[in-house]
């Protein structure tokens, strides 16, 4: 038998700290259902999805009863939409999404994500279309996630890709516009897309990645936060170095437990396991957030003096614990800072403390950028463009992933809120700076790779 | 050569084992498997002890019970006999879970988790149970056979658990291994 004390503080960590895994993601290649005729590669995707994932739910149950471990979401990642739909148009490729929504439904998963395009260095016909689609497919489908790879440190950031994107999500916004521009919440813009992250809405399934595979999100940040609180209230003295180590053993066991409950999935669907995903994904419930771990490390005001290194700390305690824990650690790996799907950060910016600009620092030291952002409904375009050339920047310079998921409230002006419901929470909306930069973005064209040496 | 099973209970001090031990060994006797554990005070010991022919039992009990001082060690001695054989040829195949429990302190609680178990045809490979606080905290490693439904346990458990008071658990043993053995998850099902 185990040590008596980790028995107790594992079923301690499960029972009352609410350990979960929060994602099941299958990644599915569907290359070989393309045809030039779209009736046929829809009816090919749903064969295959239902072959291949048709028992996806059922063995995540199984798997979670025989381990007494919740599993909370079970989503699917398909091969890029853009590739597989190549020579479709965008009507096209709306009855494609149109399938995947079907389809999902059928099987019972809660998203499927891969309705997405690389554009890093250019855009091809079908990139976009794509993009033409994503209005209608947004506003019209519940579970397809979409995702546009604008930027990389190899190839540097499309500009001319950001602004259609800024036009394209105004539109998203506008066909959603009863919801708060829900749509939105659904598309994620990235540079260095990683191709086995298992989170929505930016998850798909890489071309280097196996046949199917599974990936695992692991627990919230509600059992770090307890770890933390626990260590300081334990009567002992406590510097940071001990909080730090403290976020590492819990990383740690937190790890292994995705890791066991993916393998056990993966052998149940017949799928090769592919990795676990560090990132602490905060949810709107009390006690999930990455903004109460930062308050439970000490920062009083989220978004005041020392959020950032607080934040710097907690991802690389997490990454150091994660990294021991498993062999297979990748997708995103940090700490999500999702403002409205976190009720401490929402809850800071409804006080004003956390800023945009304040969050885009933050994001420099965490995964993965400026999410879930509510703006202002009269935002032009430029400067949706610009804020995600402004985040995309720092993920190209720093050979990380970054991402924005912006949406523009249509009606609603800075300081009203914006309400998306369910895990999508609600959350001020944040005020953009008033300069334009519309001259900068209207330059188009692509900003260059930057310089891989002389690093100082 | 014979084998026997030899139980001593005695209050804790330092020397039982080297006492006890030393008795066996004195007779011609190899000691092949031991467990102890001390109990609030109180000190107990199983062994295997493989003993040269013509060793009878009565001549064994009585040198370990003199090997301390007088009054001082309960010995128990029972010959060996292999496990009978499992119907099913092999390993231990059976799925291992830790059930937890806690509550105030109430009498015959541990047998009505253990009559549970009992009644579900569950072995209790291992049972720790003491007061922490005025709470009674229990921890047991069952096996499970392949066949049983876990769900069942797990329902049983909750019932019994909605009609006592007592907080219940009942996991897979690979999570506790996943999260404190640095031993790759990949390998775990190699300890079972």
């Amino acid at each position: 038998m185990p040590g008596r004390d980790y028995i107790l503080s594992t079923v301690a960590m499960l029972q009352e700290e609410h350990l979960d895994v929060r994602t099941i993601t299958l990644g599915l290649d569907l290359f070989d259902c393309a045809d030039r005729r779209i009736g046929t590669l829809c009816d090919l995707v749903r064969k295959k999805i239902h072959a291949a994932a048709g028992d996806l739910v059922r063995a995540c149950d199984r798997v979670s009863r025989s381990y007494g471990i919740p599993i909370v979401n079970k989503r699917l990642a398909i091969s890029p939409a853009s590739c597989l739909g190549a020579g479709h148009d965008a009507k096209g490729l709306l009855r494609l999404a149109r399938a995947l929504d079907e389809v999902a439904a059928e099987i019972g998963v809660d998203f499927v994500g891969g309705f997405s395009a690389m554009v890093q260095k250019g855009m091809t016909a079908s990139d976009r279309a794509l993009i033409g689609a994503l209005p209608e497919v947004l506003a019209t489908t519940s579970r397809v996630c979409a995702s546009v790879n604008a930027a990389s440190s190899r190839a540097g950031i499309n500009m001319d890709a950001l602004l259609l994107l800024g036009e394209t999500i105004l539109e998203i916004a506008r066909r959603t516009a009863d919801r708060d521009g829900f749509g939105c919440c659904k598309l994620c813009v990235f540079a260095n897309i990683p191709e086995d992250n298992p989170f929505m809405a930016g998850a798909y399934k890489g071309t280097g990645e196996p046949e199917t595979v599974v990936n695992v999100g692991v627990s919230g940040p509600g059992v770090v936060k307890r770890a933390v609180e626990r260590l300081r209230e334990s009567g002992m003295p406590v510097t940071l170095a001990d909080v730090a180590e403290e976020i590492k053993n819990t990383s740690f066991r937190v790890t292994r437990t995705g890791e066991l409950i993916g393998r056990a999935v993966a052998r149940e669907v017949g799928a090769e396991f592919g990795i676990v995903d560090l990132s602490l994904a905060p949810t709107p419930e009390i006690g999930d957030s990455v903004g109460e771990v930062l308050q439970a490390m000490g920062i009083a005001r989220i978004g005041g003096p020392g959020s950032t290194a607080a934040l710097a700390m907690l991802t690389d305690a997490v990454k150091k614990g994660g990294t021991f824990a498993s062999s297979s650690v990748g997708g995103m790996s940090g700490a999500f800072i999702p403002v409205s799907e976190d009720s401490a950060l929402a809850a800071a910016a409804t006080e004003g403390t956390l800023t945009l600009e304040k969050l885009e620092a933050m994001t420099a030291v965490c995964s993965v950028g400026l999410d879930m952002i509510a703006l202002p409904g009269d935002i032009s375009a430029e400067t949706i463009a610009a804020i995600a050339a402004d985040e995309l920047a720092i993920g190209m310079v720093n050979r990380k992933t970054t991402a924005v998921r912006l949406i523009p409230v249509p009606g609603k002006q800075a300081g009203e809120r914006a309400v998306f419901g369910g895990l999508f929470g609600e959350s001020p909306i944040l005020r953009a700076a008033g300069a334009s930069a519309g001259d900068f973005v209207r330059l188009g064209g692509r900003i260059p790779a930057p310089l891989q040496s002389l690093v100082n | 050569m014979r084998e026997y099973i030899i139980s001593v209970m005695s209050r804790d001090r330092p020397g039982i084992v080297a006492a006890v031990s030393g008795a066996a060994a004195k007779l011609g006797g190899n000691i092949t498997h031991l467990s102890e554990t001390v109990l609030r005070g109180y000190f107990t010991m199983i062994m295997s002890v493989e003993a040269p022919d013509g060793l009878e039992l009565e001549t064994l009990r009585g040198a370990l019970a003199i090997a301390g001082q007088q009054g001082e060690f309960e010995v128990g001695v029972l010959p060996f006999e292999p496990e009978p054989a499992r119907r099913e040829p092999g390993p231990d195949i059976r799925e291992r879970f830790i059930l937890t429990a806690r509550c105030r302190d109430q009498r015959g609680i541990i047998h009505r988790i253990s009559q549970t178990l009992a009644d579900a045809g569950i072995n209790i490979d291992d049972f720790y149970a003491y007061i922490h606080d005025g709470e009674l905290i229990m921890i047991l490693e069952i096996g499970v056979t392949p066949g049983t439904m876990v769900e069942h346990v797990q329902s049983e458990m909750a019932g019994l658990a909605r009609e006592t008071g007592v907080t219940i658990h009942l996991q897979h043993i690979d999570i506790f291994r996943a999260t404190t053995d640095l031993q790759a998850v990949l390998r775990l099902g190699d300890k079972r």
